[in-house]
């Protein structure tokens, strides 16, 4: 038995005395050692196994065993692999267990060794640990309430004049009190995030409103520090799967150490972009840059970089853990890079939410436009096809303009139904253009939708806008708007939802040749996702999906207020559960697979017409 | 101007929070546990109380949950004033019919605002 040193240096001696020493060996071991045979027979236990499975070690030698069902795993050992498990007979222990494979000298298996080490100890120090931080945390905000709060009352003058002196000192002493609320504030967080008892809730984030959210936070700091701030969004940016307050945390953490370290007249850069499947946020400022060594150490606990510049910064050194923590259970990563003298640039990554993976269902508009046509006047051929696709999907014809004289022109000559306007042209100005339009008697009654990246909403309806969006664009809004401006010409959205894509399919084009606009869905959380980005005026719902199936649908969409009004008509090929049926008199109308198509869409049209 | 009653353990704060609300003209009555508290607040019957949730003999909890729970007591306005600061303990607090729940520490006068607004709201 070369395989290990214990027995090679044994070799020279007697079988007997090689027994007795093993069993010495194992019996001083604190560890539970058992050893199973080929036949899957006990072959050897020492005292502190059968101690920590509560049997007695003659009990389990030579008798046949399931390792599993022994150590009460609920699922089979893997080689080499410890796990961790929780016992309550004989007493209360959690037990980091392991199984290795032995293999022979022909390459046979020749049994399994196991091995149990008693964690209870250290699992009830960290319970243990995190107690005593919340219980002291909350100790010391008794004694810290009436320090503050007496403070603030002297400082108030609430109890009589202070000189200036006076004024001053408590100043200072109303400052360290502060700094120590976010002190304890911060080690009850670390805390609860290190023993996991941090509540995460998880959606999908619209990155740049947080990013935005922030930005609106530190205008005033950035101004008083004479830090310039901007943002930089890739748009469109697909969402981010993360808890919404915990990363405005984050990211108000990472620029307010941004503006701190950075000289008068310097600036603040965020970039919220889209990396793989993956949204990154990155803060970059002009401040004096990290050491290489320095980067390594920041995400630690309690670790500040050592400058004299530091040195009169407040901050409790546990802001950037905070952040790493909470990225991390997230699923993402944060970083730093650096270079002296050059700034630094901190970031964050977190999963793209996964309905922004699965497909998102598009709308499509009816097979003939019917629309009318739309001038839309960007400077950006790019954004023009945006639009262009999102009007053309609802059944517009699209003429494009990039300047002011194109625009002016194209207007007179084909006297679009409406005009979606830029104000940003490159050369031109687009409220120049709007003020033109609305001031000549043959464009003036156009309706014209402002687009821009700054807020000019106030500028552009007293111009005589008809109505105003900011970018990036919102295609439902955008589409409703102009629906709206048109008037009338609306085509019905149906949203199709059903696992089998040939019915979808087959279904949505019947409905688009009727006039009807249609998105398909495939699964019920598709579904929930084009019910809320698109409102539709009905919805065609299969019952049996995966995912999440028709009856959750019915159920979520009935139980809020924005879409209860929304007619469903259920199709199923399935008997219909009879558990369910409650739910499924919420929905308008039942369909029985198979039905003809257009005996589906006169109903559908029945329906609608009611609905008015 | 309110009848305020204030129910807190530490003689400091419940000193603390008296003065404060007293200098902006309020009337207060203190109790140091939940059952003085209560006998207070059905005798006095205060426009608002301002309540400890860790403190001997009775919980400012159990408490709330008495005052909500009587007739006599159930609409005047509690607002729960704790050391514990989790957002749960907070939800907690409200869940059990607090109209607010403030963290220690906190600012006299940022209390005596909030203390100002509900009383003129529930004129």
């Amino acid at each position: 038995m070369p395989e290990n040193g214990l027995h090679s240096s044994m070799s020279f001696e007697s079988h007997g005395d090689q027994c007795e020493r093993i069993q010495a060996i194992l019996a001083a071991t604190a560890d539970g050692l058992i050893v199973i045979d080929a036949l899957g027979c006990v072959e050897l236990v020492n005292p502190a196994a059968a101690e920590l499975l509560g049997h007695a070690v003659d009990d389990l030698l030579g008798r046949e065993v399931d390792p599993q069902a022994l150590l009460g795993l609920d699922e089979p050992f893997e080689n080499g692999v410890a796990v961790e498990v929780a016992r309550s007979e004989p007493e209360h222990r959690v037990l980091m267990v392991r199984m290795n494979r032995i293999t022979g000298h022909d390459g046979e298996p020749a049994g399994q060794v196991i091995s149990i080490h008693d964690i209870t100890a250290e699992r009830e120090a960290a319970v243990m640990k995190n107690e005593f931080v919340s219980m002291v945390s909350h100790e010391l905000r008794t004694p810290l309430t009436s320090i503050k709060g007496y403070v603030d009352l002297i400082l108030d003058e609430d109890a009589g004049e202070i000189n200036e002196m006076q004024r001053e000192f408590l100043g200072i002493v109303q400052e360290n009190s502060n700094r120590l609320v976010s002190l304890i504030n911060d080690i009850l967080d670390i805390s609860r995030i290190e023993s996991g008892r941090v509540h995460l809730r998880v959606e999908p984030l619209e990155m740049n409103e947080i990013v935005q959210g922030v930005v609106d936070t530190f205008r005033a700091v950035a101004k008083n520090s004479e830090i310039e701030l901007t943002w930089v969004a890739e748009d469109p940016l697909p969402r981010a799967a993360g808890d919404r307050d915990r990363i405005g945390q984050v990211l108000m953490n990472l620029v307010s150490n941004a503006i701190k370290y950075s000289p008068g007249g310097g600036s603040v850069t965020i970039r919220a972009r889209q990396d793989g499947e993956e949204v990154v946020v990155s803060v970059h400022d002009t401040g004096i840059g990290i050491s290489a060594e320095d980067q390594e150490k920041l995400f630690t606990k309690f670790y500040r970089v050592d400058s004299s510049l530091t040195r009169d910064i407040g901050g409790t050194g546990l802001g950037l853990s905070i952040c790493k923590s909470v990225v991390e259970l997230l699923g993402g990563d944060v970083g730093c890079e650096s270079e002296a003298g050059e700034g630094s640039t901190f970031w964050f990554s977190l999963p793209m939410a996964s309905c922004e993976i699965v497909r998102k269902p598009e709308l499509e508009g009816p097979l003939e436009s019917a629309g009318g046509l739309v001038l839309v006047v960007d400077h950006d051929p790019s954004t023009c096809e945006l639009i262009s696709t999102y009007l053309c999907k609802r059944g517009y014809d699209v003429e494009y303009a990039h300047s002011a004289t194109e625009a002016h022109e194209k207007a007179l000559r084909l006297q679009p139904r409406a005009i979606t306007l830029d104000v940003m042209l490159e050369e031109d100005d687009g409220f120049e253009l709007l003020h033109r339009l609305k001031d000549d008697s043959r464009t003036c009654d156009i309706p014209v939708v402002v687009l821009s990246v700054v807020c000019d909403e106030g500028r552009s309806l007293r111009l005589g806008a008809a109505n105003y969006l900011e970018k990036p664009i919102d295609q439902a809004r955008l589409t409703r708007i102009v629906d709206d401006l048109v008037g009338g010409q609306e085509a019905p959205l149906v949203l199709v939802v059903d696992d089998d894509r040939s019915i979808v399919g087959a279904m949505s084009n019947t409905l688009r040749a009727k006039g009807f606009s249609t998105i398909a869905a495939y699964d019920g959380r598709e579904a929930m996702a084009a019910i809320e980005e698109h409102k539709p005026d009905l919805i065609l719902l299969d019952l049996m999906m995966p995912v999440m199936d028709g009856y959750q649908v019915i159920q979520e969409v009935k139980s809020s207020e924005e879409t209860k009004d929304i007619p469903i008509v259920v199709m199923t090929a399935h008997r219909i559960d009879r558990e369910r049926t409650d739910l499924l008199e919420l929905a308008a109308e039942q369909l029985r697979k198979p039905f003809a198509v257009e005996d589906l869409v006169e109903r559908i049209e029945q329906f609608l017409t009611e609905e008015v | 101007m309110g009848r305020i009653l204030v129910v807190d353990d530490e003689p400091h704060i419940l000193k603390l929070v008296s003065f404060s609300l007293e200098r902006k003209g309020h009337e207060v009555f203190q109790a140091t546990d939940g059952v003085a508290g209560l006998k207070v607040a059905a005798e006095e019957k205060p426009d608002l109380i301002l309540m400890d949730v860790m403190m001997p003999v009775m919980t400012g909890y159990d408490a709330l949950d008495r005052l909500k729970a009587d007739p006599k007591t159930c609409d005047i306005p509690v607002v729960m004033l704790s050391a514990k600061s989790q957002h749960y303990e907070q939800e907690e607090g409200l869940r059990r019919g607090a109209l607010q729940y403030i963290c220690k520490p906190f600012t006299p006068r940022d209390l005596a605002e909030t203390v100002n607004s509900i009383l003129v709201g529930e004129e």
